[in-house]
């Protein structure tokens, strides 16, 4: 158990390509940290400097306080899953989980009640004398977990774990790895590209983009005040509106109209801005400031989602409503959002404005 | 378990119809005539020609030059068969390993390839010429008195490197081949519990390349007995003094320059025999190790 400190951390690969630029963050002893973003953002690179398996290019990677950028990846103490599992396939599920022990000098006898103390846990206990490819994809990902767990290890590295499941192997294996890593109190960095997944499990959550933390915090301050225009985009589904307007004086114009809002509402510096609304906070109004056409209407039983396209923006919104009040299927609408809950961006570096 | 059973078509046999044919013609009808031979003794002109039942047989197991060649050709298989495999499997590691210019170190490992046995025992016999050979000068500058032609160790070293050397390629490429089969992750997964990397070749690595190290194993034990010809007959013709006379390399002789081919055909067939016999060893007490 340790904490994990990166400062200043950058990778570039022999080829050119810079997949991590100058990530800085501190992951407390027992801290889940999920580290989220779209695909090639350099998710995996990072985690795999944290491992040791990939060379860091410049800045510092200390685990439990000490500098590891030059410790090998099995003197770091850390454990991984990764995406395939990468069991070892001429191993039983026993050999497996020990080789890592064995190769440490643990005793006998003490290997053996580990493993299957980390089988009992894992109710592996009867598949310990066979072989990987005589096992389904959930046992095969939880011999991987047993392979981590039986090291107890200073910190887990998770790499996509769960995406190899169905849908339902995948909301079960969330949980239970969720209640192991509580349950342990060991540290762990999780890598995915799912959204309820990341908010699900993570403590906090670093949100990357092109090789940048774009925002490290809580869930809920992620969701709540996304700290750029990306990150407000990429989570929540269905996305946030983004609506392009003006601060004049306070108030807000949109095409040069004024959105109706009371002067002094936006606590804005006057100039472009790039709205945006979360279309649970978006609500049908006679005099609305947003104007636009339906386009489709989606009914989802507890809810119902709007499509709709902006008039003169070019634009589209999804609005998302509780209740099943009826919605005109086309035609004309106008919506309207308190100006508490807008998110407000500068519209060239896409960070978020004082609001 | 039940097969599906379609009805029977003509068409399957005319497919393999020319297969069948070129066994039959040119292994199952001459090894056919070679069994028939060898029960047969001519008279040195081969005007007349006598059933004998096995006395080709005796007659080759009893002779002292045939044991001799036969615990020449056993160590020289032996030894190519080792040496072939050890050293592609550490260049096939190696070479995985580096990343700048791979393909063109993966691309001079392969070359070699390319090269016929006689070809491979040309180039050979040129390196060990004792005019021009640069081998053969190193050697000597090196302080050991080397001269395969008088010597029979020297000639049996000169062979074996040759045939290493002819071999060593096409096990790369195979090692290479079962190398990049091994998933990445994998060894990753290894690095994270194993320090070592001796041990973790000898724990991950090589088990996971068993399947292609058996393979060629049965490849090369083959290549040792029977193709090495090519190497010999261009390079030492079975000298000094018999030193590096192979069995196959001895049916040749005997059978096409000695003109005893009741004797050669005996000696062929238990050639044959022995292989067989290695074969089905390897297939019993190795294979079973062997984890696909
Ligand atoms: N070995 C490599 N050599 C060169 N470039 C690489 C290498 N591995 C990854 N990259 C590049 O680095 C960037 C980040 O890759 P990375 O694998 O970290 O993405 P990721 O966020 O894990 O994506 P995904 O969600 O698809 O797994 C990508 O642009 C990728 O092309
Ligand atoms: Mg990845």
């Amino acid at each position: 158990m340790a904490d994990i400190r990166l400062s200043q951390v950058e990778k570039r690969y022999p080829n050119g390509a810079h997949a991590v630029r100058g990530v800085c963050v501190d992951i407390a002893d027992g801290e889940f940290v999920v580290l989220l973003g779209p695909s090639g953002c350099g998710k995996s690179t990072l985690l795999r400097m944290v491992a040791g398996l990939e060379e860091i290019t410049e800045g510092e990677v200390a685990i439990g306080g000490a500098l590891v950028n030059d410790v090998s990846p099995a003197d770091r103490d850390i454990a991984m899953v990764f995406q395939n599992y990468a069991l070892y396939p001429h191993m039983s599920v026993f050999k497996n989980m020990a080789y890592g022990l064995i190769n440490r000098r643990f005793p006998k006898e003490e290997v053996r009640a580990k493993v299957e103390a980390a089988a009992d846990m894992l109710q592996l206990r009867d598949y310990l004398d066979r072989r990987p490819h005589q096992l389904s994809g959930g046992q095969r990902q939880r011999v991987a977990m047993g392979r981590a767990i039986v090291r107890e290890p200073k910190a887990f590295l998770f790499d996509e774990p769960l995406s190899n499941l169905d849908a339902k192997l995948r909301v079960h294996m969330r949980v239970e790895i969720k209640q192991l890593q509580r349950r342990l109190g060991i540290t762990a960095l999780y890598v995915t590209h799912d959204q309820v997944e990341a908010m699900t499990l993570a403590d906090r959550l670093i949100v990357m983009n092109g090789g940048v933390a774009e925002q490290i915090g809580t869930p809920l301050e992620v969701y709540e005040r996304p700290a750029s225009a990306f990150v407000a985009t990429f989570i929540g589904s269905p996305a946030m509106a983004m609506l392009r307007g003006r601060v004049d004086g306070g108030a807000l114009r949109l095409d040069g109209q004024p959105a109706g809002l009371p002067s002094g509402a936006l606590k804005a510096p006057d100039g472009p801005v790039t709205v945006g609304v979360r279309p649970e906070d978006l609500r049908l109004a006679e005099d609305g400031w947003i104007a636009g056409r339906i386009e489709l209407v989606e009914h989802l039983g507890a809810d119902q989602v709007l499509h709709a396209a902006l008039d003169g923006q070019g634009e589209r919104l999804i609005a998302r409503f509780a209740g099943a009040e009826s919605l005109p299927a086309d035609g004309p609408v106008r919506l309207a959002a308190d100006p508490a809950k807008l998110h407000l961006f500068c519209p060239e570096s896409g960070r978020r404005l004082a609001a | 378990m039940k097969r599906a059973q379609f009805g029977h078509s003509p068409i399957p046999y005319l497919f393999v119809g020319p297969q069948l044919a070129i066994i039959v013609v040119f292994f199952l009808w001459p090894a056919g005539q070679a069994v028939y031979q060898s029960f047969l003794l001519q008279d040195a002109f081969g005007l007349s020609t006598r059933f004998v039942w096995f006395r080709n047989y005796e007659d080759t197991i009893l002779n002292t030059v045939w044991l001799e060649s036969a615990g020449f050709t056993l160590l020289f298989s032996a030894l190519v068969s080792f040496f072939s495999i050890a050293v592609a499997l550490l260049l096939a590691v190696r070479a995985n390993e580096v990343i700048h210019a791979a393909n063109a170190y993966k691309t001079l490992l392969i070359w070699a390839y390319a090269v016929a046995p006689p070809v491979a025992g040309l180039i050979g016999g040129l390196m060990f010429n004792p005019f021009i050979g640069d081998l053969y000068h190193l050697f000597n500058a090196a302080g050991w008195d080397f001269n395969h032609t008088r010597d029979g160790f020297d000639a049996s070293f000169m062979v074996i490197l040759i045939a290493v050397w002819k071999q060593v390629s096409i096990n790369f490429i195979f090692f290479l081949a079962g190398l990049q089969g091994i998933p990445a992750s994998v060894q990753e997964a290894a690095r994270l519990d194993c320090r070592s990397d001796e041990r973790r070749f000898w724990t991950i690595t090589f088990p996971l390349l068993a399947p292609t190290s058996f393979f060629l194993l049965v490849i090369n034990v083959t290549y040792a007995f029977f193709e090495t010809f090519g190497i010999i007959d261009v390079t030492t013709r079975g000298g000094p003094g018999g030193a590096t006379n192979t069995l196959v390399y001895k049916v040749y002789t005997d059978g096409f320059l000695g003109a005893d081919l009741g004797g050669s055909s005996a000696q062929s067939v238990i050639l044959l025999l022995m292989v067989l016999g290695l074969t089905v060893l390897q297939f019993r007490f190795i294979e079973r190790k062997v984890h696909y």
